[in-house]
């Protein structure tokens, strides 16, 4: 009897002990379908912007020492709702008739774009160690027991009360109000509502001001949660929102609140009744700190896969988008030969002198940084295969990549295998893992696939990482994850020369291999796929088999670069390398340029790697002007630059998917054309009649 | 005459809503059938049962004998199912021909992955040759290296027939070939199909509003109304009985 009750004491206090948190992950969860219900946006800068509000109320409150209140008006009431307007206004006002994939990407791109802005525009610096304050005086250290089984600080009583209040404004907001009526109906089709005499625009913008001030707020509300303020954090607490708001279908506001609550409770039910069960249970200790941390995306991960209403809800177009352009194809495929193969040999003779240059003249410095960019440039090529090719947004290439580096890790220190071979295997069990995840995610639409890639990145991040056989557990924090340079036969390649040499061979294999998977039977397939899976399938393309190959062709070469990686830098260095948070920003660089082609990966892992060094630092003006001095006096600017271009250069995926290389090579093809058709439109004799001749027969 | 396609009872529901009740149609081999109804009728529906977008609640779909009630979309086009869609689902990245290469390589089922990465992948002389002798077929040969973009919706239809056509179909389920279309392209596209199908000798199955259409086109029709196949039978009696004016007009009684 006794024991009876103590359960149930735990299980009461588990559901106290769950409910703050679990009312921050609501209030986000409640911001994130607030956007997604009016704008169609599944905005995953959402974190960004929670971000910028809570970074202001600190530098308000503790860097400035002003009092809570204007701290206060200044970050969320101000700030925040400006912040969504200026994003409607700007971008997502020309996006709304885009598909849900390509806002999806514009959004990845601003999540690395508007944290990195904000921290260069204010020059703000969050203070490690220094935990950001609440919105109530000595909100942390002040406690109520109201039931004496746990104690809620001021600032988890604040934050609950909220998220209560906020979720009833929302709900009375949409049922009982005009705006949300007409939000409900902009979200149906922005062209049919503005059919019926409804101002479109304007809707929208009130429903992003809106669901800004819900992110400022909660950004604000959480902040007193972390150690140091970091925009991966909030990255994070985006994901776990979705989580919750998944559980609600994405359009349920209750149903986020009650899953936000749910995952909240979820978690401290597991924390409290997990150590208990592992003291008879030997096999869950490694699972013991780690699980719990990643309740929310085994929970996304599951919905997504088993809730069928989500699954079916493929990317529900605009009714209307039958009147825009279809998407562009490659800029090789219009140009003219010639055209082509003259860039090409100019760009081989560039690069032909590069190597010269960097061979003779580089240090160890610029050999790092060079090598960096062939080995991300072979990571990143698998993005070209998953994305550019198969057309699937997978955001757990990290993931894949930090599975080739562990498993030479683990073969290595474990067994002594040769690097090579340890490297192969990697890619061989991340190819694996790439197929399997591919199986349940089959069904899946755009949107939702790369939402659960995204959920099983944080999952590896949250548990595998943290294993003794995989990421090496509590011991490889003290002795560090140590790879060795491989050797083949004669050559060895702890010299950084010859391991350059490597790496640039085996990302030519690589894009080669690309090549000539892209002109292929599978490379034909995917873009019958991508164009219309119901076409593909008509014809009999088992759209299910193609995702396979692409996940797991994807993961194999991301795990040799993966692998790659951690042999330049002797260490995996799990956290800066593969990362998600890291992870998302090389997507954010491959779509900006081109997903499509091995030389939209080249440029994206050069700029990746060296656009700090060169522009930014100002190396090229030491070149160019022939000695360091000559560096102009506004270098070196923050390298935070590098994520606020290219995080800003996401958005035009919306309108050109093909990445910025490949629209300006069509542009420059269908600029030559205009002028050859001017020149010929001279000479009347030979102009040829433009429009297509009607194939259809005179009806007898 | 055998049978090419055959459905026997088939049943769907949406949430408690009955769609189809025990429908049954049977097309035989180089037959051109029509299945016509109002708005609302099940024509999509049933489509979508036959193709394996939806699963039936009940009954089965047997093509030349076999049983593909199971099979997923994919297998059932495989195994001679062609389709047309109502809405052009064509590759907005590819050119008209590559539509054709890329259902001819999967009919062939020579695609593998490790001919790709060898750089084996690109099309065969055959592929080509097979692709041109469609394209003529269907008029279209001069359009072979156009972009979708620049074709008109007439030549989209035809351009989806053709790929169609490179898988070798049994039979070809035609979905509102004529929307969007108006007179005188759905005539030319009426006419090239019975040129191409008399050619080649598959089945066609017509889904269609256009009653001209489907009067010219078809040998036999079936009528389909709140989920029940009414009537079917040889297309002129068919369009001239009073049920289908009635289910297409409803019942012309003055209203209270």
């Amino acid at each position: 009897m006794v024991m009876a009750a103590g359960i149930g004491t735990d299980i009461f206090r588990a559901f106290l002990q769950g409910a703050p948190p679990g009312g921050v992950y609501a209030l986000i969860a409640l911001g994130f379908v607030l956007t997604y219900k009016t704008s169609g946006v599944f905005n995953l800068a959402f974190g960004a912007q929670a971000y910028v509000s809570a970074a202001m109320y600190f530098k308000c409150r503790t860097v400035w020492g002003w009092p809570i209140l204007p701290s206060f008006i200044v970050s969320v009431l101000i700030l925040a709702p400006a912040l969504g307007l200026l994003l409607e206004r700007l971008i997502f006002r020309y996006l709304r008739t885009a598909s849900a994939v390509a806002k999806l990407v514009v959004t990845i791109g601003l999540s690395v774009a508007i944290p990195n802005l904000f921290d260069i525009i204010l020059n703000f610096k969050a203070i490690a160690g220094r935990t950001p304050e609440g919105i109530v005086s000595n909100g942390a250290n002040v406690f109520y027991d109201p039931f004496g089984v746990y104690q809620f600080s001021r600032n988890e009583l604040v934050t609950m009360g909220i998220a209560v209040v906020a979720t009833l404004g929302l709900l009375a907001l949409f049922r009982f109000s005009a705006i949300g009526l007409q939000m409900r109906a902009v979200v149906e089709s922005p062209r049919m509502t503005e059919l019926n005499g409804v101002a479109a625009d304007r809707v929208s913008a009130f429903a992003w001001g809106l669901s800004s001030l819900f992110a400022g707020l909660a950004g604000v509300l959480i902040a007193p949660r972390f150690n140091t303020l970091a925009a991966a954090d909030f990255f994070y607490l985006v994901v776990v929102a979705i989580a919750a708001a998944a559980i609600g279908r994405l359009v349920s506001l209750p149903w986020a609140l009650v899953g936000g609550l749910g995952l909240g409770v979820l978690t401290a039910l597991i924390n409290t009744f997990l150590p208990r069960w592992s003291d008879s249970q030997t096999w869950l200790k490694p699972l013991q700190d780690n699980l719990a941390p990643a309740v929310p995306f085994v929970v996304l991960f599951i919905t997504l896969v088993f809730v069928p209403s989500l699954r079916r809800a493929k990317e529900q177009g605009d009714p209307l988008s039958d009147v825009d352009p279809p998407a562009r194809t490659l800029g090789a495929v219009v140009r003219d030969r010639r055209a082509t193969v003259i860039t090409s040999l100019i760009g081989f003779g560039v690069l032909a002198v590069i190597a010269l240059v960097v061979f003779t003249r580089a240090d160890q410095r610029w050999l790092f940084l060079i090598t960096q960019a062939a080995v991300l440039g072979t990571i990143f090529l698998s993005i070209t295969l998953i994305t550019g090719l198969a057309g699937q947004i997978s955001l757990c290439q990290g993931a894949f990549a930090a599975i080739g580096a562990f498993t030479v890790f683990q073969m290595v220190s474990r067994w002594g295998t040769s690097v090579i071979v340890a490297a192969l295997a990697g890619a061989v069990i991340a190819a694996v893992v790439g197929a399997v995840l591919s199986l349940p995610i089959r069904k899946l639409g755009g949107v939702w696939t790369a939402i659960a890639t995204l959920a099983f990145a944080y999952f590896f991040d949250a548990v595998i990482v943290k294993l003794p056989f995989a990421g090496g557990g509590q011991a490889s924090l003290i002795t560090g994850t140590n790879v060795p340079r491989p050797v083949i036969g004669p050559f060895d390649f702890k010299d950084d020369r010859a391991f350059l040499v490597l790496c640039v061979i085996v990302f030519a294999v690589i894009g080669v291999l690309v090549v000539q998977l892209r002109a292929g039977t599978f490379g034909r397939m995917w873009v019958a796929s991508r164009g219309s899976e119901v076409g593909a399938e008509s014809i009999g393309i088992s759209p299910a088999k193609l995702r396979l190959v692409a996940f797991a062709l994807s993961a194999f070469v991301a795990a040799l670069g993966g692998a790659l990686m951690a042999m330049l830098q002797k260490n995996v260095n799990y956290g800066t390398n593969f990362s998600p948070f890291v992870a998302l920003f090389w997507v954010v660089l491959v779509v900006t340029l081109s997903s499509r082609t091995v030389q939209g990966a080249a440029m994206a892992a050069a700029s990746f790697s060296l656009f700090d060094a060169i522009l930014l630092k100002g190396a090229i003006f030491a070149w160019l002007f022939r000695g360091a001095d000559r560096i102009p006096g506004f270098l070196p600017i923050s390298p935070k630059w590098v994520f606020v271009l290219f995080g800003l250069g996401a958005v035009q995926y919306a309108r050109h998917p093909e990445g910025i290389l490949e629209y300006s090579k069509r542009r420059q093809a269908a600029r030559a054309l205009e002028r050859r058709e001017r020149k010929l439109a001279k000479e009347p004799a030979v102009i040829e009649a433009p429009a297509p001749t009607p194939t259809e027969e005179p009806v007898p | 005459m055998s049978s090419v396609l055959k459905v026997t009872e088939a049943k769907k529901k949406f949430a408690g809503i009955v769609a189809l009740e025990d429908v049954s149609i049977d097309i035989g081999q180089g037959e051109r059938v029509g299945l016509i109804g109002p708005n609302g009728a099940g024509k999509t529906t049933f489509f979508n049962c036959m193709l394996g977008v939806l699963r039936m609640d009940g009954g089965t779909v047997e093509l030349e004998g076999r049983d593909v009630t199971r099979l997923p979309v994919y297998e059932r086009a495989r195994l001679g199912i062609g389709r047309t869609f109502q809405r052009i689902e064509l590759f907005p990245e590819s050119s008209v021909r590559d539509h054709l290469l890329v259902a001819e390589r999967v009919r062939r089922r020579t695609g593998r992955l490790w001919k790709d990465l060898l750089g084996l992948g690109r099309p065969t002389a055959e592929e080509l040759q097979r692709a041109d002798e469609v394209l003529e077929l269907l008029g279209l040969s001069h359009l072979g290296d156009q972009p979708i973009e620049r074709l008109s919706l007439g030549q989209c239809r035809l351009v989806e027939v053709g790929r169609a056509l490179m898988t070798e179909p049994k039979v070809l389920l035609l979905d509102e070939p004529s929307s969007g279309l108006d007179r005188a392209e759905t005539a030319a596209l009426a006419l090239t199909l019975k040129e191409v199908q008399a050619e080649q000798g598959f089945s066609i199955l017509l889904v269609d509003h256009d009653v001209e259409l489907v009067a010219d086109f078809t040998t036999r029709s079936y009528v389909l109304d709140f989920g029940r196949m009414i009537l079917e039978g040889p297309t002129r009696d068919v369009l001239a009985s009073p049920e289908v004016r009635a289910a297409y007009l409803g019942n012309l009684e003055p209203t209270p």
